[in-house]
């Protein structure tokens, strides 16, 4: 089911023309969305929330009008924005039960513990000030306040930027189990792609304020195959002479102890590397897509884009 | 896949809360003796700039019949200088400073109706003047009722302080709008000085009964049309003073509301 849509939706801000007709899809699930810095990531969850007013165009969360009825979207939007400030002299505790009487919950102290549980936040250092805490602490907080008033829908704005790789993961495996567990949809806006990878059921690329690919990833995989290819190997200047001979590939290249190859035959590939391994009796320490599976896709419909 | 509208009760309370927990420090309330002091003091000590110097009797009968209502509209005007700096101080924190620290972002993201929220900013505003008038209050009636020295009627230091009071709510409205329309907290703070200041000066050049719709013509003739009737009589018209509470309250209420329609209706963050 479509949870949020867009059409022809235009922002500009003075010269800067932030979104230029930019229609959007998603369903129900974890979504992400990504592009360079400047796509106009952030001014479409801004006009999602109703928070800018868009030039031209509409777009609808749950079936209501993004501006003209935010009330309602916002009721069953969670956000966590980019660098996210809260008031440095609450304590987190404080700040969620505020939060959740906005959302009129019942109870707020209870609500506000119990986020602070499922974010895993360290329940000792909730009384303290928000202003004494780190910027993965700062992170969880933002993520329990957008789970308050039980959302349909997370909207997570460059979520990790300010982690470390521990607080990474387990911040994406996080989000991962309140879907599987709560029926949470996500959206995550981001451009770290391969951590975005690992949490994703569907994307939309996005460019000068334009979606140009969306979709689920399996769908996109199939339609843009990884085609940059990273064999690690010993006598690498063998290993490319081999490849080269077969005339398969359109660019073999050394890097180090780095083989990179450029082909869209992944299986003549490996048939070949095996071959190559075996007759020269050469050590084998890595073989595989030079990206992730979403960089991969992104970097072909950039490519397409500079090329078109 | 539309679901039927819904409506959430008020959060009103919370958000007046949320406001005054923020906003309030003890630097605030530093600030907010300071006016107290300066608006009762002067006011209950004859006018003097401090009770080291009481005038006498004499004295102060003297100063009665050379015109000392002039002296008590120097006393209200000056309030106005230094209310210009207080208010466009605290205006710029509600406001300017919420927007450029990014608050405003995250606390319009969650389900608050925009005239809800501008008006709890209001109501937290209009908190100050307003403690301010009740301490100004509690300070007379404390002089008052132990016999102390007392040179003034009651009823003519409580009306400059009615005057005080509506001077408040005309820089709130002003630094209020300001505040709302530039982001950068010292940006907006100047700009609301230089404008309050400006108004000011401008009531002073400009001709009846236009002048009487800015702070300095609006003061003069709230504190004349009192005092001047101890010495020969009011000498403005009721039409004078019609004109200078529209100055102080009706438009500082106009730009107020023209500000609630352009928040709810236009304004991004």
């Amino acid at each position: 089911m479509l949870i949020l849509e867009s059409h022809g939706l235009t922002k500009h801000f003075g010269d800067v023309h932030a979104l230029q007709g930019l229609d959007l899809q998603l369903s129900e699930g974890v979504s992400g969305l990504v592009g360079p810095n400047g796509a106009g990531k952030t001014t479409t969850i801004g006009i999602l929330l109703g928070l800018l007013r868009p030039d031209g165009g509409r777009a609808s969360v749950f079936g209501f009008d993004c501006w003209s009825d935010s009330f309602e979207v916002r009721r069953r939007v969670g956000v966590l924005h980019e660098k996210p400030v809260y008031p440095s002299s609450f304590t987190g505790r404080r700040y969620l039960e505020y939060v959740a009487e906005f959302y009129g919950v019942g109870d707020p102290n209870n609500q506000a513990d119990r986020l602070l549980r499922v974010v895993g936040f360290p329940v000792e250092a909730a009384d303290r000030k928000i202003g004494t805490y780190s910027a993965g602490m700062v992170q969880r907080i933002g993520l329990a306040q957008a789970l308050i008033g039980e959302p349909r829908l997370v909207i997570l704005d460059e979520p990790t930027a300010n982690l470390d790789p521990v607080g990474r993961a387990e911040f994406l495996e996080k989000i991962r189990e309140l879907h599987r567990e709560q029926d949470i949809s996500f959206l995550v806006s981001t451009h770290i792609l391969g951590e975005l990878e690992r949490v994703c059921d569907q994307v939309a690329i996005i460019n000068n304020g334009v979606v140009k690919e969306q979709g689920r990833i399996a769908e996109l995989a199939k339609k843009y195959e990884a085609e940059n290819y990273v064999i690690i190997v010993s006598k690498p200047q063998l290993l490319v002479k081999e490849v080269e001979e077969s005339g398969f590939a359109e660019d073999v290249t050394v890097d180090g102890t780095r083989v990179l190859v450029r082909t869209d035959s992944w299986q003549q590939l490996q048939d070949e590397v095996i071959h190559a391994v075996k007759k020269n009796k050469l050590r084998l320490v890595a073989f595989g897509p030079q990206y992730g599976l979403l960089e991969s896709i992104y970097r072909k419909v950039m490519e397409k884009e500079e090329n078109d | 896949m539309t679901e039927k509208p819904s409506k959430t009760p008020g959060r009103f309370i919370s958000l007046v809360r949320w406001e005054l927990e923020k906003a309030f420090s003890f630097a605030t309330l530093a600030i907010i003796i300071a006016v107290v002091l300066y608006i009762t003091v002067p006011a209950t000590y004859g006018g003097s700039s401090s009770p080291s110097q009481i005038p006498s009797l004499e004295s102060l009968l003297e100063r009665f019949a050379s015109g000392w209502t002039r002296s008590w509209s120097y006393q209200v005007s000056g309030f106005f200088m230094y209310g210009a700096f207080i208010f466009s101080a605290l205006a710029s924190n509600s406001l300017s400073r919420d927007m450029s620290r990014g608050y405003m972002r995250v606390l319009l993201s969650y389900p608050i109706g925009r005239t809800k929220f501008l008006l709890s900013k209001i109501l937290v505003l209009l908190f100050v003047p307003f403690f301010v008038f009740m301490c100004c209050l509690l300070f007379v009636a404390a002089l008052v009722f132990p016999g102390l020295f007392w040179h003034m009627k009651a009823s003519s230091v409580a009306y400059m302080m009615l005057v005080a009071l509506v001077q408040m709510l005309f820089m709130l409205a002003v630094s209020f709008s300001t505040s709302l329309h530039i982001r950068q907290p010292v940006m907006s703070f100047l700009a609301s000085v230089v404008t309050l200041i400006a108004m000011q000066q401008m009531g002073v050049y400009l001709v009846a009964p236009y002048k009487y719709l800015l702070p300095t013509g609006s003061t003069m003739i709230l504190m004349d049309y009192h005092f001047s009737q101890y010495m020969f009589g009011s000498y403005y018209s009721y039409n004078d003073l019609a004109m200078a509470l529209f100055g102080m309250t009706v438009i500082p209420a106009i730009l107020l509301v023209l500000n609630i329609i352009y928040f709810k209706s236009r304004f991004e963050t």
